[in-house]
């Protein structure tokens, strides 16, 4: 297995545009008020990473409660809501319409640090060549623009994208991506799943899902948050970035890892080259108790102290945004 | 299919031979010929000799040949002759001629597989490093700096490596090689050297640094240092292409000492980016697990099993290595004419 370090230099604002990205909160909070009225949903016994029964509760956001699992760390959302609730709040949310159409589309910065080095990833661990008969699949497609970059990295024999937002449904189309609703019974090659795997209802049911419609040897690359990452350790439901009902599943490393292998994935890569930690527990510092080590780090160290901080954090696997890239055992 | 492999010189590499074909369900060591092991130290079943003719007689299919420098060319040749196929460790001799004496040896045989052991092309920083390049991300290759040392130690110059007789070479023969055979596999056909030799601390009769210029009619570029006085272990190796930059450094060997196995990788960046101008955004790759002498046997098995050519660590690699040692020995004059 291998770990990436990036070594890139931006701040959290320069993604989430600060009057935007709060616009955006504002708004799914009303949604939440408007669309989850009443009804509870379902109790989720086992934790969706490794299965284990026990756990503890870990914090309550928005009527939404968290636990921790006992076993691997990841902290998971129970109960959650159910199936329809959920698709009720993805089809009618006003915050995450803002969202696709303020916040990610023509970014820049989101471009440059977030979509590119997706790109280079992918380019770099993709081994056959153009042309080649393969097919790619991209899971509740989010970033047409990303989904371009990647298209053109090879030309791939198919390329499809399997329920993605509506919003990007015309920009698909014009680059060559068929629509699905559901599996088709081709067999991908590369499958790719971008900030899903913690807003799935049932992410193990969902990667068998995967698993039976890749092809043997077929790369599956994802990205999530991670419940192992410093920010999301200290901040919890204080982390602006968790957002319920959406973030079911924060994965921890181990969890992770433990769920691939249930499925027998082979994890080639497993990294959490996040840029942002300490910058965002610098920008919520008034309101965490932090140990008196790390807030010295924070508030008084230069911005090289920092950085080497980060990158310390990303080569433990201790950043809060993961990677993955697995390979489908032949 | 069950390989039975004999393995002659059962020191530390024989030994970890052993345990990756055994490991890797390759087949059975059926017999073993070292000077120094004792019946007790294998299995009953084991035939062992201290003599490998003798090895050569049993029914064996193939051979791992892990023995001093002096012995390797006779024992690849005696092997080809009696028909086995073998995978030797480097260097595949103490010299050139040596080396040109096997090939001869090995043209004359019909479906013998001989591999030698250039381990670090099946390093994952190598593989991922080497594929990065053959996509074109990266455009072309213009130079390389390979650097690798190690520190000898307390016992460096009484062992048969400090031999002049028995080694045939010093560091560069014995671990420079590895970075000759990388920048051959990522460059290759250097036919400009120019280079420094010298022993400047240990008190052997063999080079302990070597310096060498290299240049091929690509007009490609190396610098290589290999270095028994590197104090504390180095393994460094830097491809600059036209539109980026990978370094790989450090490796996953047993003791750890070389540092963590890394690839990093970057994309030059000058259009538009004052503050990323010999800066740019880097990304570092680590490896979690060394499987290299996994990847060479089984690749060896492969070779043997699918009737396969041997491509990585053939004797033509073998020979184009040690031109390189040869002619970075013989053109610093100063040093050809003391060693000689």
């Amino acid at each position: 297995m291998k770990t990436r370090v990036l070594r890139d230099r931006f701040k959290e604002k320069e993604i989430r545009p600060q009057k935007e990205f709060f616009e955006y909160l504002k708004l799914i909070d009303q949604d939440v008020k408007d669309i989850f009225k009443s009804s509870a949903g379902n109790f989720f016994k086992f934790c969706p990473a490794c299965t284990s029964e026990s756990s503890n509760f870990s914090f309550s956001k928005h009527g939404f409660t968290y636990r921790e699992c006992n076993e691997c760390g990841t902290v998971y959302m129970t109960p959650r809501p159910t199936r329809e609730m959920l698709h009720d709040f993805f089809e009618k949310s006003k915050g995450l319409k803002y969202w696709n159409l303020k916040l990610i589309k023509d970014s820049v910065s989101r471009r440059k640090h977030i979509y590119l080095p997706i790109i280079r990833w992918i380019e770099e661990s993709l081994e056959f060549p153009s042309n080649s008969e393969r097919i790619y699949c991209d899971l509740y497609s989010k970033y047409s623009w990303l989904l371009n970059g990647i298209s053109s990295i090879k030309q791939f024999e198919g390329q499809v994208s399997y329920k993605p937002i509506k919003e990007i449904n015309e920009k698909l189309r014009k680059n060559n991506f068929s629509i699905l609703q559901d599996f088709s019974d081709k067999k991908y090659s590369i499958v790719t799943g971008f900030e899903i795997m913690d807003r799935l209802y049932n992410p193990r049911e969902m990667l068998g899902h995967i698993k039976n419609n890749m092809e043997d040897g077929g790369l599956l690359f994802i990205s999530t948050m991670s419940s192992s990452g410093l920010d999301f350790q200290y901040l919890k439901e204080k982390s602006k970035n968790l957002v319920p009902p959406m973030h079911m599943n924060i994965f921890s490393i181990e969890g992770i890892v433990r769920m691939f292998e249930d499925f027998d994935f082979e994890i080639i890569e497993l990294s959490t080259p996040g840029m942002l930690d300490v910058n965002i527990l610098e920008n919520n510092i008034d309101s965490i108790e932090l140990p008196k080590f790390l807030k010295d780090i924070i508030l008084n160290r230069d911005k090289y102290v920092k950085e080497a901080f980060q990158e310390f954090l990303q080569r433990g696997r201790l950043s809060s945004y993961l990677r993955l890239l697995a390979r489908k055992k032949s | 299919m069950k390989l039975k492999f004999g393995i002659i010189g059962f020191g530390k590499i024989g030994r970890l031979r052993k345990k990756i074909i055994e490991e890797l369900n390759m087949g059975k060591v059926v017999a073993i010929s070292d000077p120094n092991t004792k019946k007790t130290e294998i299995e009953k079943d084991i035939f062992l000799t201290k003599d490998y003719k003798e090895l050569l007689k049993q029914n064996i299919d193939c051979v791992v040949i892990a023995t001093p420098n002096n012995i390797t060319s006779k024992a690849v040749i005696d092997s080809l002759k009696a028909n086995k196929h073998i995978f030797c460790e480097k260097p595949p001799g103490r010299n050139l001629k040596e080396v040109l004496a096997i090939k001869k040896s090995f043209d004359k045989t019909k479906n013998i597989k001989l591999k030698f052991g250039f381990n670090h092309r099946c390093h994952y920083s190598v593989i991922e490093a080497k594929r990065i390049m053959n996509s074109r991300q990266m455009g072309k290759l213009m130079w390389a700096r390979g650097f690798y040392g190690k520190s000898g130690g307390i016992n460096f110059e009484k062992e048969w490596r400090s031999s002049s007789a028995v080694a045939g070479g010093g560091i560069l023969l014995d671990q420079g090689i590895h970075m000759i055979d990388l920048l051959n596999y990522f460059m290759g056909n250097f036919n400009e050297i120019k280079s420094y030799v010298d022993r400047v601390y240990w008190d052997i009769p063999l080079e302990d640094n070597a310096f060498a210029l290299l240049r091929n009619n690509k007009k490609q570029y190396a610098i290589l240092h290999s270095s028994s006085t590197q104090w504390k272990h180095l393994f460094r190796l830097e491809l600059f292409f036209t539109d980026g930059y990978m370094i790989l450094s450090g490796l996953l060997t047993g003791s750890r000492s070389y540092g963590k196995e890394t690839l990093l990788i970057a994309k030059r960046q000058f259009e538009n980016e004052l503050e990323l101008v010999g800066n740019p955004m880097e990304e570092e790759i680590y490896f979690d697990d060394d499987r290299s002498w996994y990847f060479e046997m089984e690749d060896f098995y492969k070779c043997i099993s699918k009737n396969k050519d041997v491509d990585e660590g053939s004797i033509d690699n073998a020979i184009e290595a040690m031109e390189v040692v040869e002619k970075i020995y013989n053109l610093d004059s100063t040093w050809n004419k003391k060693f000689n």
